[in-house]
């Protein structure tokens, strides 16, 4: 790292005015620019290292606020100005040339002040568009933290529930609140209703739309202010909706607030406590008798909750069968459901067992508990609106189903060449059009695949098992990547205990591109047949004296969807 | 249905194995005579250690003739310790045989005893080996050849089936590479019937075009593993134009040489005549150029009608130019197939 005085040296020589001196004790280069007509300090305190963007501080920063972009922080005993100009982790410093770092990072510092300062406008447009964020600041990380579910904008209120005496973790170290929406949330049923009786009420929350949005205060001194402001405007505004909650009185409020902002609607909570019960006050000298808190407010709305997560909402209503609930059909559970799918029907005859543990997406807690059921379980614990279910089911029961048609899509992770061809065989004569993904993974970590067979369009499970050689109907697929009729299975216990070597990174894999292309599927982004491989490398097979397709040699399309259509497929022509 | 299949279809019309219902009278007839020179050879003192099939059935790669007999190629092993010193002897025997049996045309040839049996279409060899160590040596001499004629020859039948079997040099899908190589041959063998006259067709010998494929076979799949057998055989028979099997002896004419790749490692066209290696070049050449037009040319019906020109009405010319006619549905030959699928 390069001393101080270098750096001074240095950012002289680039024209900027600046002096090294001690300040709160550190050692700091402070640089003095004009910007309008006003003078700015910014303070760099000197660092060994440099491993992020040099941070400069707004030197006296309350005579500038409020400002977009910049937080108060109290470092031992004197306001600065924390200057957000980008996400620390966004950034690639080089940290080999520090000089060119620093004067970078001085440059975008100078840049959003001069943008927040010179024009009032964007300031409050960006203001408003971090309020939430800035609400947050003012939170300390002690304070009370609130999950709610609430979907309805207007006055409203509900019940404050404390956490679980003694939970430090998780859904029970919150309070909770369940204003609207209750019947979206499937963790109010588990969660709420099962707890409830041993939570106590902290409260009442009072749902309020806010039609006029100020900047969120900068410090919690502002924060009284800030909220008679907010009453003020409301009062004028909308005086029935005040008049209405200005009747109820408690010794606790946690106004969950609500207004539209340039980045969407933003939530937020206020807790007001009292000695005595009384209503919300209206004035300075009401307020003098609570305490005001910001409160760290997690809405646990459905809507916002998935869509955070990377789940498609509009897939919550799909039906999907899984059949198979094995190293590969778990992770698909776990990944379809993570997706958004709530309806999702888990078939599997067998229980787990020890011998699945390390390539198995459940945990020991389920040995011997029938697989599907255990991952409809662990799924719906995991992800609170799932909705997945567990049948201990084999593909070939679900030829007497009669209401086949109503899946959305049927996925099948069995691995079981026969029966796959079976149920197909089912579906065609009796004419069932039903998506289906036929998913599988090949020994020795050399590949999978996956292909769907969409009804009415060009491709089907039997263009994925014309032989290649006599172009008749094959016994194996020829996406496959080991030649058929070789020994594949271990043996170490004798008959029954044969098993394919392959290890949890090739069940996920082969899950991932399966999930994919039910998910490309069921957003409407695929609508041909098709199918997809992985290939894996071939050092393990080659060990065990395992010959390798044509295929395989040749195929560099891993992870590429591809049609399904054979032109030699009897069905498809 | 593509050309791909249409090949398919042609090879399941002209393969021909022991098996084959077709076969039936002459796989009868091989084993009542097998056991009938078993009993002569075990009469005559000398056991009869082993007995295999050598040829086209040996290496799966038969083919029926158009309109002619059904061949066997039997060859019967005897041990080294009881074979007599006259390598004459026990083919004098096996004429015998085959006479009692009343078979025409019965005679010893150089390297076999031969015979035709005229109410099955049928035409036998039966070759005798001693053997010691595996290591064989076959009886050469005719009826009456002198001594100077006559000899046990070293040889390695054995040998030369594996190698036509063997499948280590194709890497990725080794064995539907060994098949395509053995479609290719049949191919290649059905072209000679159709192609050449009777009489010039006899002296195109089988294990000639068997060891030239052999040597210079071009495997074709396509990417996802689909066999090409019509892109297959057009880059064989080029190669086999290209190798050295063929001399320029001038003015367009050629002799034709290939020699076995293991014991005696003799040329299989010894003795063959300029003609026949001349029309085997010229033909070969027009061959590979229909090939190529077929290749080029992007209608279903025209490149079958190519194909049946070269391999004979075996080789069905559908009604209809599309190439995705309907296909009827056609199962798999296999019971059971072992596959590597798992989840």
């Amino acid at each position: 790292m390069v001393l101080l005085d270098e750096i001074v040296n240095y950012l002289k020589t680039r024209n900027f005015q600046c002096i090294k001196s001690q300040v709160i004790e550190k050692d700091t280069l402070t640089v003095s620019v004009i910007i309008g007509k006003q003078k700015v300090n910014l303070s760099y305190f000197y660092d060994q290292e440099i491993t992020s963007l040099p941070t400069f501080w707004l030197k006296e920063p309350l005579q500038f606020m409020p400002l977009a972009h910049v937080n108060i922080r109290n470092i031992s005993g004197v306001d600065f100005g924390w200057i957000c100009v980008n996400d620390a982790d966004s950034v690639s410093v080089n940290y080999e040339q520090p000089l060119l770092a620093i004067e970078e990072s001085l440059i975008r510092h100078i840049a959003l002040l001069t943008k927040s300062l010179l024009n009032p406008d964007w300031n409050r447009s960006e203001l408003l568009r971090e309020f939430q964020s800035n609400w947050i600041q003012l939170c300390l990380p002690k304070n009370k933290q609130l999950l709610a579910v609430c979907t309805d904008v207007n006055l409203q209120e509900s019940n404050v529930l404390r956490p679980l005496k003694g939970s430090t973790y998780g859904f029970d170290s919150y309070y909770m609140a369940e204003i609207s929406g209750s019947n979206s949330s499937k963790i109010g049923v588990r969660n709420w209703s099962t707890n409830i009786v041993n939570r106590t009420t902290a409260g009442k929350a009072i749902v309020i739309p806010l039609n006029e949005l100020e900047p969120a205060p900068f410090n919690k001194k502002g924060l009284g202010e800030w909220y008679l402001n907010a009453m003020e405007n409301l009062l004028s505004n909308k005086p029935e909706l005040f008049r209405k909650f200005g009747q109820w009185r408690s010794k606790e409020f946690w106004l969950i607030l609500n207004a539209e902002t340039p980045s969407g609607r933003t939530w937020f909570c206020l807790h007001l406590e009292s000695r005595k019960k009384h209503s919300l006050p209206k004035s300075k000298e009401a307020l003098e008798h609570w305490k005001l808190q910001v409160v760290n407010l997690k809405l646990f709305n459905k809507d916002k909750v998935l869509p955070r997560g990377g789940a498609n909402l509009k897939l919550a209503k799909k039906r999907v069968a899984l059949v198979g609930a094995g190293s590969v059909g778990s992770e698909i559970a776990l990944k379809l459901s993570s997706a958004g799918i709530e309806n999702l029907d888990i078939y599997d005859p067998d229980n787990y067992s020890l011998d699945n543990l390390y390539r198995h997406v459940l945990s020991e807690n389920s040995l011997d508990f029938p697989k599907s059921m255990a991952m409809s379980f662990m799924i719906k614990n995991r992800l609170p609106w799932s909705n997945a279910t567990g049948f201990p089911g084999k593909l070939l029961d679900l030829r007497m189903m009669k209401n086949l048609k109503n899946y959305d899509l049927i996925v099948v992770a069995i691995g079981s060449p026969t029966h796959e061809r079976l149920f197909k065989e089912h579906l065609v004569k009796n004419k069932i059009k039903v998506p289906v993904i036929n998913t599988w993974l090949e020994g020795f970590g050399v590949g999978g695949h996956s292909i769907i067979d969409i009804p009415d369009s060009k491709g089907c499970l039997y263009c994925a098992y014309v032989c290649h050689e006599t172009f008749t109907r094959g016994l194996s697929s020829n996406l496959n990547f080991i030649e058929s009729n070789q020994n594949v299975t271990k043996n170490l216990a004798g008959c029954g205990e044969q098993f394919i070597s392959y290890g949890a990174l090739c069940s996920a894999q082969t899950a991932l591109i399966a999930t994919d292309l039910a998910i490309r599927f069921l957003e409407k982004r695929l609508l041909e047949s098709s199918k997809v491989s992985w290939k894996g490398d071939y050092d393990d097979a080659k060990e065990n004296g395992i010959n390798m397709t044509h295929r395989y040699i040749h195929f560099n399309e891993s992870l590429r969807v591809e049609p399904l259509y054979d032109e030699d497929c009897d069905v498809c022509n | 249905m593509s050309i791909r299949a249409k090949f398919s279809n042609f090879h399941d019309k002209i393969k021909l194995h022991r098996e084959d219902e077709a076969y039936k009278d002459a796989r009868i007839k091989d084993d009542s005579i097998l056991a009938d020179i078993k009993k002569s050879f075990k009469d005559a003192g000398y056991k009869v250690n082993d007995s295999f099939l050598q040829g086209s059935f040996s290496t799966s790669t038969a083919v029926k003739h158009p309109e002619h007999d059904f061949d066997i190629d039997r060859a019967i092993v005897i041990s080294v310790d009881d074979a007599p010193e006259d390598p004459v002897e026990p083919k004098k025997k096996v004429l015998d045989v085959l006479e009692k049996r009343g078979f025409k045309n019965a005679k010893i040839k150089k390297p076999c005893t031969t015979a035709d049996y005229l109410g099955l279409n049928l035409h036998i060899d039966i070759i005798i080996y001693r053997e010691s160590n595996e290591n064989y040596e076959l009886a050469v001499g005719k009826k009456n050849s002198s001594d100077q004629n006559k000899e046990w020859s070293s040889s390695d039948p054995k040998g030369l089936r594996d190698w036509i079997n063997d499948n280590s040099n194709y890497i990725g899908s080794s064995n539907s590479k060994l098949a395509q190589y053995k479609r290719v041959v049949r191919y290649l063998k059905r072209w000679r019937d159709n192609k050449f006259s009777e009489s010039v067709a006899k002296k195109i010998y089988s294990i000639g075009l068997t060891i030239m494929a052999k040597e210079q076979f071009m495997p074709d799949l396509d990417n996802e593993g689909r066999v090409n057998d019509l892109e297959s055989l057009r880059n064989t028979v080029n190669a086999m134009l290209n190798a050295s099997y063929f001399l320029s002896q001038g003015n367009s004419q050629y002799e034709v040489q290939v020699y076995l790749p293991k014991s005696p490692y003799r040329d299989v066209f010894d003795g063959s005549s300029v003609d026949t290696g001349t029309q085997l070049y010229n033909k070969l050449t027009t061959l590979r150029n229909k090939l190529e037009k077929a290749i080029a040319e992007d209608k279903l019906k025209v490149q079958c009608e190519i194909l049946q020109d070269i391999f004979g009405s075996d080789f069905e010319v559908p009604e209809s130019d599309k190439s995705n006619t309907t296909k009827k549905v056609a199962y798999s030959s296999a019971g059971a197939v072992g596959t590597s699928q798992g989840a």
